[in-house]
């Protein structure tokens, strides 16, 4: 990715995303989670087919907290899961113009495949 | 530390140091949280756990060799800043309960007073708690910052309410007893940054 400050950067410059950092960030765009949420979230809204261990999803973390994809936020318990703090996570105003982008650019993806017949098409 | 953290704790060993100062506390709630939700498939469990180490420590490795910077700067001030916290409340919870010995000693035991003897041995638990949960965040127990903080709440607890009933504690002790706890919590309550650990 290109360094700089983000605001000076262009999100197509940190295109195309890793699979995991995409998912992080798009659970980031209703707010701001911890990690374990964060790990749920994409569970859940992925019906099982993406699991981020720890490691996953900490590693990818420290790449977005480096790039300025994402900030920390404030860090306290979570009441469904005890009184452990817990550090929360944010997407910054540039983190969420490269999740902008790369969902055009995996919209674009579709597109072309969809033209290809590679998917939305039932074989006779 | 029961023994799936301590497992957990070598298998995060194969992280570099720096990756395993600034997120190693997190991801080991994060593997508890898992862990609790996967008790009926332990196999699965530990299976996905290696897996995952196998995935992105190779990965972090790269990158610290590689020499990218340290993912927040400011984590290690929080690290500074609460190892400093911490020794501080050693030194004033041994204080605190050398200082309660003494009145508990001449007043409750010399001084045939019960509330002497019941105040000082307050003032001597709560010390104790405060420099032993203190000396666990220094040691990076896991958590130890919430032993921390329910050692601080205890030691104002304590101390406030023997200066309330009746004030038989020396101003110096009472004034750190009440003073360094407010002061230990709402540091605890408003940094910012990573602990030496936080789970």
């Amino acid at each position: 990715m290109t360094k700089g400050k983000p605001t000076d950067r262009d999100p197509e410059s940190a295109l195309p995303l890793t699979p995991a950092t995409f998912q992080i960030l798009m659970s980031l765009v209703d707010g701001e989670q911890h990690g374990y949420a964060i790990m749920k979230e994409v569970e859940e809204r992925t019906a099982g087919a993406v699991r981020l261990g720890p490691g996953t999803l900490y590693g990818s973390l420290k790449r977005l907290l480096e790039d300025g994809l994402v900030d920390e936020g404030t860090e306290r318990a979570d009441p469904e899961l005890g009184d452990e703090r817990r550090r929360f996570y944010r997407i910054t105003k540039f983190g969420l113009s490269v999740a902008r982008a790369e969902a055009r650019r995996l919209e674009s993806v579709l597109r072309s495949a969809r033209q290809k017949k590679l998917i939305g098409w039932k074989p006779a | 530390m029961n023994a799936p953290d301590r497992v957990y704790g070598i298998l995060l060993r194969a992280y570099p140091a720096e990756f395993r100062a600034a997120f190693g506390a997190e991801m080991t709630t994060a593997f508890r949280d898992r862990r609790r939700e996967m008790r009926a498939k332990p196999v699965r469990f530990w299976l996905s756990m290696m897996l995952d180490v196998a995935r992105s420590a190779p990965a972090m490795r790269i990158d610290a060799s590689a020499g990218r910077p340290a993912a927040h700067i400011h984590f290690k001030e929080g690290v500074r800043t609460m190892k400093a916290m911490a020794i501080v409340a050693v030194v004033v919870g041994i204080f605190e309960a050398a200082s309660a010995s003494v009145e508990a000693w001449i007043g409750g035991v010399v001084g045939h007073d019960r509330f002497s003897l019941a105040g000082g041995s307050m003032g001597v638990v709560a010390g104790l708690f405060l420099a032993v949960a203190a000396l666990a965040v220094l040691r990076r127990r896991p958590g130890s910052e919430q032993l921390l903080h329910r050692a601080a709440t205890s030691c104002l607890a304590a101390f406030a309410a023997v200066w309330l009933l009746r004030p038989m504690l020396s101003i110096a002790s009472t004034g750190l007893g009440i003073m360094f706890p407010i002061v230990l919590l709402f540091f605890l309550r408003t940094r910012r940054g990573d602990g030496l650990v936080s789970a």
